[in-house]
């Protein structure tokens, strides 16, 4: 299969990937589909270069694949054994199958069925069908003990990493350090991200651990699944990581905006599109919309432009913004428009791209805004900090008008850089260097005045469109925009993501977003019967509390029985009268089986009733029944 | 501007309390609580039947539970509908409370049916009660707060609110500036703020509890399954649907969860909440003067709550009838009043 969306390997801006050996190609095969890569791909590059951008179908609607949202796959040798495509490296002459799900038949006949999946880029998979990742539950394979474990190998871990003493060891899911600082570049006079990924990285100080992602954190315990090579071989491993302090420096991800079609093969976030680009030389298709809400949208544009992609338009969420970005454009002829939302994506008539209409989003306003066609539609989403370790462990959050926030301290966690609400590269690397000194002073993190740079828009929520499907999240929750706000949520864990979509559709007061976030935003756990056994106490002698002062202050204990020699339930109610069935006019109640195992039973009776010459009755389920003997206990 | 009462919670007793007390009794009433979204976790089911022993309860409960249901479907369709919950007992000592609470309930109108389930070894025993009131959350909810709001109720946020020895509060955010006179505490999660140990009722006892929500499973035996000795209680509002569990007591409640599942197999969490109830010693709800700040307390009434709510209001309201008036009285903590009298069924090592 061709790498129909591999960019030119010399492209500017080291969009012809900076990860790859183009010298190195290779090829693997996935489900029996040949894929082409280069030595540097993950298997999802790879099938993203190769023009595979869709996992498959959820009640119909295609979804794409993306970093956030892949299947588990397995070397066809070994099925049971379940790797993360995004952190698996392609390697030449590999063999999977899709983890989960049923092997695709290779007969001739399948094969010509399936042929329309295959040419449509999709790996035709029932998304409703997908395993989730087994090793959450599974137990560790390595233990390890380290004074310090980062999380998180962008510039405020990389900063941590380089200040941390003693065994340190950092720990990052991508193939790559650096985090997003690449995307955003360049602030004035700052050191660009380049440099300080290689200063920082030189250190010497921490081991690092790629392709490992920490899934889990009690206390400051972390558990890690970590993708490597064993005999050329990929395979997963679980680490339990003890560590005194953990630095949480876990980065922020890019929010799905919420609009119909926002999970459609060809809508992929800003972040993810530069570093595919950057680092795996890939782009979906030759024509490409930006929809962002800031500048860096605009950067990423330009970037792209000068890699050879065709820009067709950058629309601003935002009316009227400033950017030194937007200067840029201008001066490069990159179209542009302010105030437009993405209103809705759908599958282009001739199934060759995308239909995307958008919407003047000015509030009160919702005017059409036209629709355009293209090969991908390139979307920058709010920054939401990544915070499900911290809240695994324990943490709080609030909401802090556009995003949850972090608030209170954990012991032995500390939150450094983007993940702690810093946002300028300096902040983050004196963040990482303070969480590991304890030094809380204030750190400065000044941002660009408005008059210059127009802050970051509030993520845009377009209405609702019949009968296609907007998703609040990104990830395997798949939760749907509600058509009521009100409706109650299914039975299923969100990302911070999807609270953070419902504050700003109204579905979640900002009072309790925190709240959710704590409840809903959780990092697995199975529920399974671990064999425990209910231990009952002894039965009890004593008159249980409950029938103190029920049948008088002084009540006789009795055994009664009938002239039919039955034996009575306990619970069953004495009464004066045999026509009598309210409970509150009982004057006893079996409480017990005779002494013995004896007909009848052993009774509760009020004093005077049980003395007097009235005759009871127990009322049990055949009615009224005399009771012909009581001989008092 | 004074407020006549000021509710504290959130929940479905606090929000139809608040209504009744404007819309009814014609009170100046703000709320002091979250806002609705149905979003959060439910601390408990809102469903009418108790484990409870005694005569006098359930006939309470039934009288009750009519009015309450007549009040709450008046708003709109189908925002309290019947099921048929499941009760186990699986001890000695709770399979005679059971029996005793057969004879109680069957005596009062309820009908109850004797449940096979095969998993379940000597003693134990499965009980169902048919035709049970229960609240449907997400619906009956937002109708409350409509209602409420229209007969006046305003919520205000907690962090504006003080409170003073006497019982009353002061209140004071951007939009209000007022006093409210009797201060009434409606849930645990307001007991559990308002209240510090020394001014909660002795009665009182702080329990662990969590909830829990699976992804979707198998339909379980009943829409709501009570093991009474395990302290824990299986929710599944639709056939298919996840599973919501309310947990008590701090010991292995993940481990007794899973004991409950067992027939369903390994299943995924999908939201999880640690919570306190506030449970009272002898196991009757309570309706006292908190010992600290001199506020009203309401606690104890497990699941059963918001049905209690026009009672209350009328209690609140100083308009109780007689039956009313002595039902309150017996489940209050004042000097020479014997809870003995009320004192209920309590699970062991809960």
């Amino acid at each position: 299969m061709s790498q129909a969306n591999r960019l030119a390997a010399d492209a500017p801006h080291q969009f012809g990937g900076a990860g790859l050996d183009r010298g190195k190609p290779l090829q693997f095969r996935l489900d029996g589909r040949a894929v082409m890569g280069f030595s540097g791909d993950t298997v999802l590059s790879a099938l993203l270069a190769s023009d595979i951008s869709a996992i498959g179908t959820h009640t119909g609607v295609p979804m794409r694949l993306d970093e956030a949202f892949a299947p588990l796959v397995a070397l066809r040798s070994d099925p049971t054994h379940a790797l993360p495509l995004q952190r698996l490296p392609a390697l030449d002459g590999l063999d999977l199958v899709t983890f989960g799900t049923a092997p695709r038949p290779q007969g001739l006949l399948s094969r010509l069925l399936r042929r329309d999946d295959d040419r449509s880029g999709s790996l035709g998979l029932l998304v409703e069908n997908l395993s989730s990742p087994p090793w959450i539950n599974a137990q560790p394979q390595a233990r390890l003990d380290v004074d310090t474990l980062i999380v998180g190998g962008g510039l405020a871990g990389l900063a941590a990493a380089a200040a941390a003493k003693g065994r340190t060891l950092l720990v990052e899911r991508r193939s790559w350090l650096g985090g997003d600082a690449r995307f955003y570049g360049t602030t004035g006079d700052e050191e660009p991200p380049e440099a300080s990924i290689a200063r920082l990285s030189a250190s010497p100080a921490a081991e690092i651990l790629l392709h490992t992602e920490v899934f889990a954190l009690s206390g400051t315990t972390a558990r890690a699944h970590q993708v490597l090579l064993e005999n050329g071989r990929p395979i997963g491993r679980i680490i339990e990581i003890s560590a005194r302090t953990v630095v949480l420096a876990t980065g922020t991800f890019e929010r799905l905006p919420v609009f119909a079609g926002n999970r459609l093969p060809g809508v992929t976030g800003a972040i993810a599109a530069f570093h595919r680009a950057e680092r795996f030389g890939v782009w979906l298709g030759k024509r490409a919309l930006f929809s962002t809400g800031s500048g860096f949208g605009y950067r990423l544009a330009l970037l792209a432009r000068e890699a050879g992609v065709a820009v067709q338009r950058v629309s601003d969420t935002r009316l009227g913004p400033n950017s030194r970005f937007i200067d840029f454009c201008k001066a490069s002829g990159v179209p542009f428009t302010s105030g437009l939302v993405p209103r809705s994506a759908s599958v282009a008539k001739d199934l060759s791209g995308l239909s995307v209409d958008f919407l003047v989003g000015i509030e009160g306003i919702a005017q059409d805004a036209g629709t355009t066609e293209t090969d991908q539609l390139v979307v920058g989403g709010a920054r939401q900090p990544e915070l499900m370790l911290w809240l695994a462990a324990g943490g709080a959050t609030r909401w802090a008008g556009d995003h949850l926030a972090a608030t209170g301290p954990l012991p032995g966690i500390v939150l450094a850089g983007a993940a702690a609400g810093y946002r300028r590269a300096v902040a983050c690397i004196a963040s990482g260097r303070a969480a590991i000194s304890g030094n809380a002073a204030p750190i400065d993190d000044p941002m660009i005045e408005a008059i210059y740079e127009t802050p970051d828009g509030k993520p845009p929520v377009a209405p609702p469109v019949d009968g296609a499907p907007a998703f609040l999240d990104r990830g395997a929750a798949l939760l749907r925009r509600p058509a009521d706000p009100t409706s109650l949520l299914p039975g299923i864990a969100i990302g911070l993501g999807a609270v953070a979509a419902a504050v700003e559709i109204g579905a979640i007061p900002p009072a309790i977003a925190g709240q959710i976030a704590a409840e809903r935003a959780l990092t697995g756990g199975m529920i399974t019967d671990t064999g425990w056994k209910l231990s009952p106490p002894p039965p009890s002698q004593q008159l249980p509390g409950y029938l103190t002062g029920r049948f008088g202050a002084k009540p006789q204990t009795c055994v009664v029985t009938s002239a039919d020699a039955r034996f009575f339930e306990r619970g069953c109610l004495i009464f004066a009268r045999s026509e009598l069935t309210d409970p509150q006019q009982a004057v006893g109640s079996i409480i017990a089986a005779a002494p013995g195992g004896g007909i009848g039973g052993l009774a509760l009776i009020e004093r005077e009733a049980s003395a007097g010459k009235t005759r009871l009755f127990v009322r049990d389920a055949g009615g009224a029944v005399p009771i012909e003997r009581i001989r008092p206990v | 501007m004074t407020f006549d009462f000021a509710i504290f919670g959130s929940s479905p007793l606090a929000l139809l309390l608040s209504a009744c007390l404007a819309g009814v009794h014609g009170r100046s009433v703000c709320r002091v609580g979250q806002p609705w979204s149905a979003w959060p976790l439910p601390r408990r089911f809102d469903v009418a039947y108790m484990v409870a022993t005694r005569p006098a309860s359930w006939a309470q409960l039934r009288q009750a539970t009519t009015e309450t249901t007549k009040v709450i479907n008046s708003l709109g369709k189908g925002l309290v509908e019947k099921l048929d919950p499941l009760l186990i007992a699986e001890t000695h000592a709770s399979v005679e409370a059971l029996a005793h609470l057969r004879a109680s309930a069957a005596g009062t109108g309820y009908t109850l049916e004797q449940a096979a389930d095969r998993s379940l070894a000597s003693p134990a025993q499965a009980w169902r009660l048919r035709d049970i009131a229960a609240l449907m959350r997400g619906k009956a909810e937002p109708a409350l707060v409509t209602w409420g709001e229209r007969a006046g109720v305003q919520r205000v946020a907690h962090d504006s609110v003080t409170l003073r020895r006497d019982g009353s509060a002061r209140i004071r955010s951007a939009t209000i500036e007022a006093d409210a006179t009797t201060c009434i505490l409606c849930d645990d999660a307001a007991i559990a703020e308002w209240l510090d140990e020394s001014g909660r009722e002795r009665l009182l006892r702080p329990v662990a509890a969590q909830t829990i929500v699976t992804e979707p499973a198998r339909p379980l035996a009943a829409p709501l399954v009570r093991y009474i000795d395990r302290g824990v209680i299986l929710g599944q509002p639709g056939k298919g649907g996840g599973v919501t569990a309310i947990v008590d007591g701090a010991d292995q409640p993940m481990a007794r969860f899973g004991a409950c599942l067992a027939p369903q197999g390994p299943l995924h969490r999908a939201a999880d909440l640690v919570h306190t109830r506030f449970e009272t010693l002898d196991g009757a709800p309570l309706v006292a003067t908190a010992r600290g700040p001199k506020v009203q307390l309401l606690a104890g009434f497990g699941d059963t709550a918001v049905f209690f709510a026009p009672l209350l209001a009328r209690h609140f309201a100083g308009v109780s009838t007689s039956d009313e008036a002595a039902f309150v009285a017996a489940h209050d903590v004042g000097r020479g009043n014997a809870r003995q009298a009320v004192a209920d069924f309590m699970a062991e090592g809960l």
